[in-house]
């Protein structure tokens, strides 16, 4: 499905874009703004607790290459609540703090997507990408 | 005079399903969609939404606690009518788990309302209301708070405008539960297991204002989703007067057949062909088939042999390949006669054939998933009729066991709903297996009383003479006659 594959890769230009440069304050907020923004275009949907665990399942894998996100897990079923991250980024330096969004982020897409196909995630969250990009207008990916 | 107000039906989408609710679903009703678990509720709701939901008039979708939203999104998108690009503009669904885990039903109902206005449905699906009301911390008796909650759930939602379904697990068909009473209308669907075969069946157990046909109906979900099999619609015949004139008559493809039979058999009959295994009732039933294309007569059948490819005459497959004659041959495990006719029915449309075949009716008895077995004479007297009223002309083959004791004609007693009958029997002449052909029945029509010897070679069915110097044929090993005296 190319038109899938290209709205994924724009999405996933979003993210880069979005969680790439300095990671300063500024950047952190866009992060933790744009999974505030996942979680209510997602919550209506598939309710609080399951964005909440979509989240803690991203944290997880994410962990991997991020070891200090692993203390962010909390299995309490709850809503999501990104005030955590927030204070574990500011912990870091800036270029861990910003891949480690980055890659957050991108983790968190690739499991919904593993679990309801690029086409629906890509319905679900186009009002995220659209309404939080700033960053540079997407490419494509060249042939 | 009064004038009567119209409810205006909605096309489900669902093939096969309006038939069966009576015209369609009516507009602001309220209807409960109730079965044991993986009975196919969730689909049959989604399959529905999707085709009756627009931007103009969307559908909302609340999901309660059992199956994760996530999950129904996951695999109902398998479904050829899950459209990602409804959803958000004609379709929302909307979570109601955390209302429900606080256990109170008034925020439950509130937070309905306050979605049902925010969004102005036309269509609302509460999945699964039970859960609602299992969640619920009321106190009291559990049934008095679900009959409760549907109650003021319906009241709200009627005048709102919004034609509701609330999907429901019900394990016990005969479950007297007060919910039954205040919804408009209740479909309920089920299962039935017979040794390792599995059919699933619907039944609109009420609908308030039509006419529902009554009954089980079989359904099935394929990649399309649902498929309800309702019976064929039985034309209410009106007394005409015959036609002036003799019944036009179609030719057999055996010549000297169509002299036996008074000129061929008439149209619109159907002709039982009875015989032992390999006596030529699939040859007479291809011949008849060729002679339908022969004359410009498209024709259809059903096949039901075990290797279809082995046992076809070369000359059917021709006729099958090139388009002239129509195949039906499902294979499917949970197979009904109602599908069987259904498909039937839509080939012979297809073609415009006038001649079917049913090849036969042995095979079909075995290709039927066994749950519909013990009905299977009744089935077949409305594949029968349906088959009439299509105004095709019809044959049937029928295995028979050759009991030299008695003159059967069929297994399943079905000689009485034919209107023709030719028996195949074998007989032992010199030690020799020799063939003989009789026509039993003719309604309405003269036809020979002789029983002919026939061969079959390359050209296919061969009628010779009668045996007229033996005697006791029926019996199987007759005799040569001896010359009076």
């Amino acid at each position: 499905m190319p038109s899938n594959d290209r709205d994924n890769g724009r999405n996933a230009d979003a993210v880069k874009n979005r969680a790439a440069g300095d990671a300063d304050q500024t950047e952190i907020d866009k992060i933790c703004a744009t999974l505030l923004a996942i979680d209510a275009s997602l919550s209506p949907i598939i309710g609080a607790r399951g964005v909440n665990a979509l989240y803690q399942r991203s944290l997880h894998v994410t962990a991997d290459t991020h070891a200090w996100l692993a203390a962010l897990r909390d299995d309490e079923p709850k809503a999501l609540d990104v005030s955590s991250l927030k204070l574990a980024f500011a912990g870091q330096s800036a270029a861990d703090a910003t891949a480690a969004g980055d890659a957050l982020l991108r983790n968190f897409q690739q499991l919904l997507t593993s679990l309801i196909g690029p086409s629906l995630s890509e319905r679900l969250l186009r009002s995220v990408w659209t309404d939080t990009s700033s960053g540079p207008a997407a490419q494509d990916t060249p042939p | 005079m009064i004038a009567r107000m119209t409810i205006n039906r909605l096309a489900t989408g669902v093939p096969g399903l309006d038939e069966v609710l009576g015209g369609g679903l009516p507009e602001y009703s309220f209807n409960l969609i109730a079965g044991p678990p993986g009975c196919g509720k969730t689909t049959l709701a989604h399959q529905m939404m999707f085709s009756l939901a627009t931007p103009e008039r969307p559908a909302v979708y609340f999901t309660v606690l059992g199956e994760p939203p996530l999950k129904m999104l996951r695999y109902q998108q398998q479904f050829e009518f899950f459209d990602s690009e409804a959803l958000s503009q004609s379709i929302h669904f909307v979570n109601l788990g955390d209302e429900t885990l606080a256990g109170d039903l008034g925020q439950v109902l509130k937070r309905i309302a306050a979605e049902v206005q925010a969004r102005s449905p036309a269509l609302v699906f509460v999945d699964s209301f039970r859960s609602v009301v299992m969640a619920s911390r009321a106190k009291g008796d559990p049934q008095h708070n679900l009959q409760q909650f549907v109650q003021q759930l319906g009241v709200l939602m009627t005048t709102w405008q919004a034609t509701t379904f609330l999907i429901g697990e019900f394990l016990a068909e005969d479950d007297t539960n007060p919910v039954f009473t205040v919804s408009d209308g209740l479909i309920w669907l089920g299962q039935s297991v017979q040794r390792n075969s599995m059919v699933r069946k619907l039944e609109v157990k009420k609908m308030r204002g039509q006419p529902t046909l009554p009954g089980l109906h079989t359904f099935r979900i394929g990649s399309s989703g649902i498929e309800v099999f309702a019976p064929a619609r039985l034309a209410v015949t009106t007394l005409k007067p015959p036609a002036p004139g003799p019944v036009p008559r179609l030719l057999t493809g055996v010549p000297r057949l169509d002299e036996m039979m008074g000129g061929g058999l008439p149209r619109g009959y159907s002709l039982l062909v009875a015989g032992p295994s390999g006596s030529g009732k699939s040859i007479l039933a291809a011949a008849f088939l060729a002679e339908g294309v022969r004359c410009g007569e498209a024709g259809v059948i059903a096949a039901f042999e075990q290797r279809p490819n082995r046992s076809r005459s070369p000359m059917l497959a021709e006729l099958i390949t090139t388009g002239h004659v129509g195949l039906v041959d499902s294979r499917a495990p949970d197979l009904s006669i109602d599908e069987i006719v259904l498909l039937l029915l839509k080939e012979i449309r297809r073609l415009d054939a006038r001649r079917v075949v049913i090849d036969s009716l042995s095979g079909f008895e075995l290709a039927i998933a066994p749950t519909f077995r013990d009905d299977f004479r009744e089935s077949l007297a409305r594949l029968v009729t349906a088959l009439a009223d299509a105004g095709v002309t019809v044959l049937m083959t029928s295995e028979l066991e050759d009991r030299y004791s008695d003159l059967r004609f069929s297994p399943y007693g079905t000689a009485f709903l034919t209107d023709a009958i030719i028996v195949q029997r074998y007989i032992e002449v010199d030690s020799r297996l020799r063939r003989l052909m009789a026509v039993v029945k003719v309604r309405a029509s003269a036809h020979s009383n002789e029983l002919r010897e026939f061969t079959i070679d390359d050209q296919g069915i061969r009628i010779g003479e009668m045996l007229a110097d033996q005697e006791g044929l029926l019996g199987g090993r007759p005799t040569r006659r001896h010359a009076s005296p």
